[in-house]
């Protein structure tokens, strides 16, 4: 049996948002994916999303 | 708070108590509800117009160049008129959209959108007067330097006419990904609140797959900045390219040192008029008074004054110039003393009145915070550049080196046609953007909101206190 456990989050304001990755990172927990309807400033950095690199995908 | 820290004194960029919710209905409102009288109205008239203008364009192609009022001593006319007049609009969308960008100043996200519109259906106008004004189009081609087999025929590359080619062929691909890349995320908006299966298909393809991840808006941001990087050269080339069509000539009045900078500084002169004179309509028409404050209209008028006190200044350059090389030929030039009374004395004294004397009202707040001398303004100074083009042409012309060809220029029914008909064309294209196309950046105007939102804005000041 897997114990690997997925959680959801859905939040109503980005504030709220930067928060919660802050609390899941400091609780090591692995942030797959955030989706946004609008750019949050320092979300990259938080989560992190891999940097650009031309020529890789 | 996320993001930046903005003074408390600076003006609020988003009026009104916003939530990001009502951002999003206050832009999608134009696209999603039906058309109003008011458009239909406005979207036949341009299209008698454009109508009408093509078949004048049809009438050229058929006849020949002929058809227009152009002589032996005024070989260039309304055409180039009207071209750079168009190419030079274009600037303030580029200008708004890259280097604002790269400076960082945020009231340019409200204007962005519609200015960077503004700029291409501009230069799609431009481009077709030195296209008809070869007179065989079909061979247009000839302009690209192709492998070809026509024995003699090269491109000349050292002529300025085959660098406004690349020029402006550079500045249109630019701003229309620019321009395509920015609507990616307010595209997919759109095609998430669609309700019919036509308009959701349509706005699938256009979002290119846009999924809002974290790494979406990451590349997003990257782009935007590279983009920006590329278009800002183009905001000083284009025009400067331009400029040399006429000052690597030898033509006396053309061929002056001061016109890239000059010409430069008109351009985005005459582009922010142009801002000006379609967002005061289109705010109201659309209803984004709260998007676009007064203080965005504000500050434009300042960038209008700025850049008409340069011209002001190349203006008395030349003046002084014309006057003050005792040349003969020079007090026929499009800005001397000999103009001022010359057969074109009206001309010339447009292009004062239009240029320098009405916008220098701006100088005065009361004034450049005033929608209705605003919306007056900037007509004139669109009218004041369209004379200023037509002077450096028409002008320095009309009087060349040998008396017995002096000779005046009377435009056509069908020169007149061509131009009243790219208006309409770029009507046409204006108001259908408004009604389909986002008009306003929302996805980057949301990450603003709790920094220049009036609500947020008051938040943050009693706090302070």
């Amino acid at each position: 049996m897997s114990t690997t456990k997925i959680i959801y989050g859905l939040y109503g304001d980005d504030d709220d948002l930067m928060h919660g990755v802050k609390a899941f990172n400091d609780k090591g927990i692995k942030i797959n994916e955030v989706y946004t309807p609008f750019p949050v400033h320092g979300l990259d950095k938080a989560m992190p999303v891999t940097e650009l690199q031309l020529g890789s995908h | 708070m996320s993001g930046h820290y903005e003074a408390p004194i600076r003006e609020p960029l988003i009026i009104g108590h916003k939530t990001y919710h009502d951002i999003t209905e206050d832009i999608a409102r134009p696209i999603e509800e039906r058309a109003g009288k008011l458009w239909w109205a406005s979207l036949y008239a341009a299209l008698i117009l454009f109508v009408y203008g093509f078949g004048c364009i049809a009438y050229t192609i058929g006849t020949g160049i002929g058809a227009w009022g152009l002589n032996r001593t005024i070989n260039w006319g309304w055409d180039i008129t009207n071209f750079v007049w168009w190419v030079g609009i274009g600037h303030a969308g580029t200008l708004i959209s890259a280097v604002l960008l790269l400076f960082r100043q945020r009231w340019r996200m409200s204007v962005n959108r519609s200015a960077e519109a503004m700029t291409i259906f501009a230069v799609c106008q431009a481009a077709i007067f030195p296209v008809i004004h070869m007179g065989r189009v079909w061979v247009g081609y000839w302009v690209f330097p192709l492998p070809n087999q026509f024995g003699t025929l090269w491109t000349n590359f050292n002529s300025p006419l085959l660098w406004d080619v690349f020029a402006i062929s550079t500045y249109f691909s630019v701003s229309v990904v620019f321009w395509f890349m920015g609507l990616i995320p307010d595209f997919a908006m759109i095609r998430d609140r669609a309700k019919t299966p036509f308009n959701k298909k349509i706005y699938t393809l256009l979002a290119f797959g846009w999924g809002g991840k974290a790494k979406h808006w990451q590349r997003f941001e990257e782009l935007s900045l590279v983009l920006a990087g590329l278009a800002t050269p183009l905001v000083f080339s284009v025009h400067t390219t331009v400029s040399f069509d006429f000052a690597t000539s030898v033509i006396k009045g053309w061929h002056s040192t001061i016109y890239p900078p000059y010409f430069v500084a008109g351009a985005i002169f005459s582009g922010f008029a142009m801002v000006q004179t379609l967002l005061l309509v289109a705010r109201k028409v659309c209803h984004l008074e709260d998007y676009i404050t007064m203080y965005h209209i504000e500050i434009m008028n300042i960038v209008i004054v700025v850049t008409g006190g340069m011209v002001t200044v190349a203006y008395a350059t030349e003046y002084f110039i014309g006057w003050y090389s005792g040349s003969r030929f020079e007090d026929f030039t499009y800005l001397s003393p000999g103009a001022a009374v010359g057969p074109y004395w009206w001309a010339f004294w447009a292009l004062i009145i239009c240029n320098l004397v009405v916008p220098a009202a701006f100088w005065f707040k009361k004034v450049r915070t005033n929608i209705f001398w605003t919306f007056i303004i900037a007509l004139i100074i669109n009218i004041g550049m369209w004379f200023e083009r037509f002077d450096i042409i028409v002008i320095n012309l009309s009087r060349d080196y040998l008396p017995s060809s002096w000779t005046m220029f009377k435009p056509t029914v069908i020169d007149v046609g061509v131009y009243l008909g790219t208006i309409g064309f770029f009507s046409v294209l204006f108001l259908l953007y408004a009604r389909t196309f986002p008009v306003i950046a929302q996805a980057e105007l949301k990450s603003i909101l709790k920094i220049s939102g009036e609500t947020y804005k008051a938040k943050e000041g009693d706090e302070h206190h």
